[in-house]
């Protein structure tokens, strides 16, 4: 292992080419730099823009719905006999997702460089909702691109986006999964420079996409700071967050990042690392540069991409947000997997005993904490990201549910 | 460290030049559908007509490609193409021609895997004469263009009708070899080039810059995989 100097924040990231450490970057086509190079133009002056902000904040809290609570899970707390565990609730967000905090962000960024129209990729389709609804509010056109896998498996989704006004587009292309959905939309973006903004979804992309987005989620953490204070007077001792790109999670640890709390991320071991049947970058794979930006990513041993697997069509990339794999190698947060089946078992058992269905997606957070609650004493207080609701899932979950006897 | 010394582009500018004509450079995936006929393609494609080479070392999300490269791309992967067996194509090439360029094309992480060093040993070795590599624009110049630039081998760059006057001081500060004239935007294959837009900006760029001598244009070919390139 390398020796690094320890700097004095963790939080200062990227440097001016978007690099955190070797990870980031701006790999793309010279036909998308400049619109890359507009789209930070636009970013930047954004960002240090007083009337931005105060935009972002009257749509944060009269149409998303922030601040969401932060709600002590007392039932699962006394089910697991061990720490505390909290939910920051961001499935009560407008659209049930953490995504549209980022959305809201970039399409008000999308209307100051004078854009009318909207692309974005999505895989479990709540970015796609999420960018949907935002151009409908703000009367944008959107465009929408899905892996024709993911466009069966989510189709709830699907038809709200389409009600919203978006056209889906089913992409066919490689494993037509959500990497694919990406690599459709850069294509498409190339062709539409003009009049076309990139909204997308996660962490990851070229520079300044990783920060963008990481910013418009850091207000996750944000309230989780204050509301934590109010509630417990305190810092929490862990935080935990499913991982795919990794907005959401980065949303709830970047705040925290200079704080004494442990931090840790779940990623998705499909059917078990073992068994490459998974999406677990950073467990299972190693770097290399995807969809413009280095990161760890599945890949075979000449550096082509190999498809990711999990129940949950949200992590099911091969590839992870490029903040994060500096984090892992930093050792700052500790990055742990859950298979679909202990995300399932967690699917059901908070939905009994919270009146809360979450989605696939936090269902492996909530995995984890299941592996590692019970032995940690009782004024240890863990927060967990319940980024998503699962009604998305419901169809793919309960033919498996009914199968393992949890229904 | 044995550098590149061939100079093939530069033989051949200079000869089209001396014969006043364009050139036509031909595109081919590696490996597609197999090795056997690839080769065999690869091979023969001087003696057709190619003045100069354009093989594609096969990438599983070929970004900047359309459909017809895509599936190319992926049939090459599929009958077991990799960048090792890409520079073992060249190699063999090279025993029978040692006059027309090759060029490499492709995308960056098979190489990143390969290891930076390592690919550009092999790659002189087997007898390339130049890189091209769309997802590395001059921001990320550390990773391949300076280190192929110590090796003497051309990384060869790419201008698009989006690049302006600003941009293009940016793009042509470490550019060698020749100049890719990306002549429509969006992705190969998609909509047929204006002949005319692409001569009034080569002239463009001829007028600002001396290096520029030729421009590079992408269009649709009826057999399907492959890519038509007119030298001006």
């Amino acid at each position: 292992m390398s020796t690094t100097n320890s700097p004095n924040t963790l939080r200062e990231g990227p440097d001016e080419n978007g690099h955190f450490g070797i990870f980031g970057g701006r790999y793309v086509a010279e036909t998308l730099m400049p619109l890359v190079l507009d789209v930070e133009d636009a970013w930047t002056t954004a960002k240090s823009d007083p009337v931005f902000w105060s935009e972002l904040e009257y749509y944060r809290k009269h149409y998303i719905g922030r601040p969401s609570p932060l709600y002590f899970a007392s039932r699962l707390t006394d089910h697991f006999q061990g720490a505390k565990l909290y939910f920051k609730r961001d499935e009560l967000n407008h659209t049930g997702a953490h995504k549209i905090n980022n959305v809201m962000g970039q399409a008000l960024i999308a209307q100051r460089m004078g854009k009318t129209k909207i692309i974005a990729e999505t895989g479990a389709g709540q970015h796609g909702v999420a960018t949907a609804t935002a151009c409908a509010l703000f009367n944008l056109e959107c465009e929408v691109f899905m892996g024709a896998e993911d466009v069966i498996r989510q189709k709830p989704n699907v038809d709200r986006m389409r009600l919203l006004g978006a056209k889906v587009h089913s992409v066919t292309s490689g494993s037509a999964t959500l990497k694919d959905a990406m690599n459709e939309a850069l294509r498409y973006w190339v062709s539409k420079a003009d009049t076309h903004f990139y909204i997308i979804g996660t962490v990851a992309g070229p520079h300044p996409y990783p920060q963008m987005v990481r910013d418009f989620q850091c207000i996750i953490g944000e309230e989780t700071k204050e509301q934590m204070f109010e509630a417990e007077g305190k810092l929490p001792d862990t935080l935990v967050a499913c991982i795919g790109g990794g907005s959401n999670a980065i949303g709830l640890f970047h705040p925290f990042l200079d704080d004494d709390v442990e931090i840790i991320g779940v990623e998705a071991a499909g059917l078990g690392i073992s068994t490459k049947q998974h999406a677990a970058s950073l467990t299972g794979g190693r770097p290399g540069v995807l969809h413009g930006n280095r990161t760890y990513l599945l890949q075979n041993n000449d550096g082509q991409i190999t498809e990711a697997h999990s129940i949950s069509a949200g992590l099911d990339y091969p590839g992870i947000g490029p903040e994060h794999s500096w984090l892992f190698e930093t050792g700052r947060i500790e990055y742990v997997s859950a298979t679909d089946n202990e995300a399932l078992e967690a699917f059901a058992l908070c939905s009994k005993l919270e009146g809360i269905i979450p989605a696939l997606e936090p269902s492996h957070a909530l995995a984890y904490i299941k592996n590692i609650i019970s032995s940690l004493p009782k004024d240890h207080i863990i927060v967990m990201n319940m980024c998503g609701r699962g009604d998305k899932d419901l169809e793919a979950v309960i033919p498996r549910l009914e199968e393992m006897d949890l229904l | 460290m044995k550098t590149y010394k061939e100079d093939r582009l530069k033989l051949l500018f200079e000869n089209l030049k001396k014969e006043k004509r364009g050139g036509l450079g031909i595109f081919i995936a590696a490996s597609d559908p197999n090795l056997e006929i690839s080769l065999e393609i690869l091979k023969r494609l001087p003696q057709a007509g190619a003045d100069m080479i354009e093989l594609g070392m096969p990438f599983s999300d070929p970004m900047a490609d359309g459909p017809t490269i895509q599936a190319a791309s992926l049939r090459a992967l599929k009958s077991g193409g990799s960048l090792k067996r890409t520079l073992e194509m060249v190699k063999s090439f090279r025993e029978r021609d040692s006059k027309t360029p090759l060029v490499l094309m492709g995308y960056y992480n098979p190489i990143y895997n390969f290891g930076v060093e390592n690919f550009l040993i092999k790659a002189i070795e087997a007898g390339v004469d130049g890189l091209i590599i769309v997802d590395l624009p001059p921001e990320e110049d550390e990773e391949l263009c300076l280190p192929a630039q110590k090796y003497n081998l051309p990384f060869i760059r790419l201008t698009a009708p989006t690049s302006d006057g600003e941009r293009l001081p940016t793009i042509l500060n470490n550019a060698s070899g020749f100049i890719y004239y990306v002549s429509i935007m969006g992705i190969t294959g998609t909509q047929s080039i204006a002949a005319q837009n692409v001569q009034n900006a080569v002239k463009e760029l001829k007028k600002t810059y001396r290096f520029t001598d030729s421009s590079w244009i992408w269009d649709k070919d009826k057999a399907g995989c492959r890519r038509r390139n007119i030298i001006f």
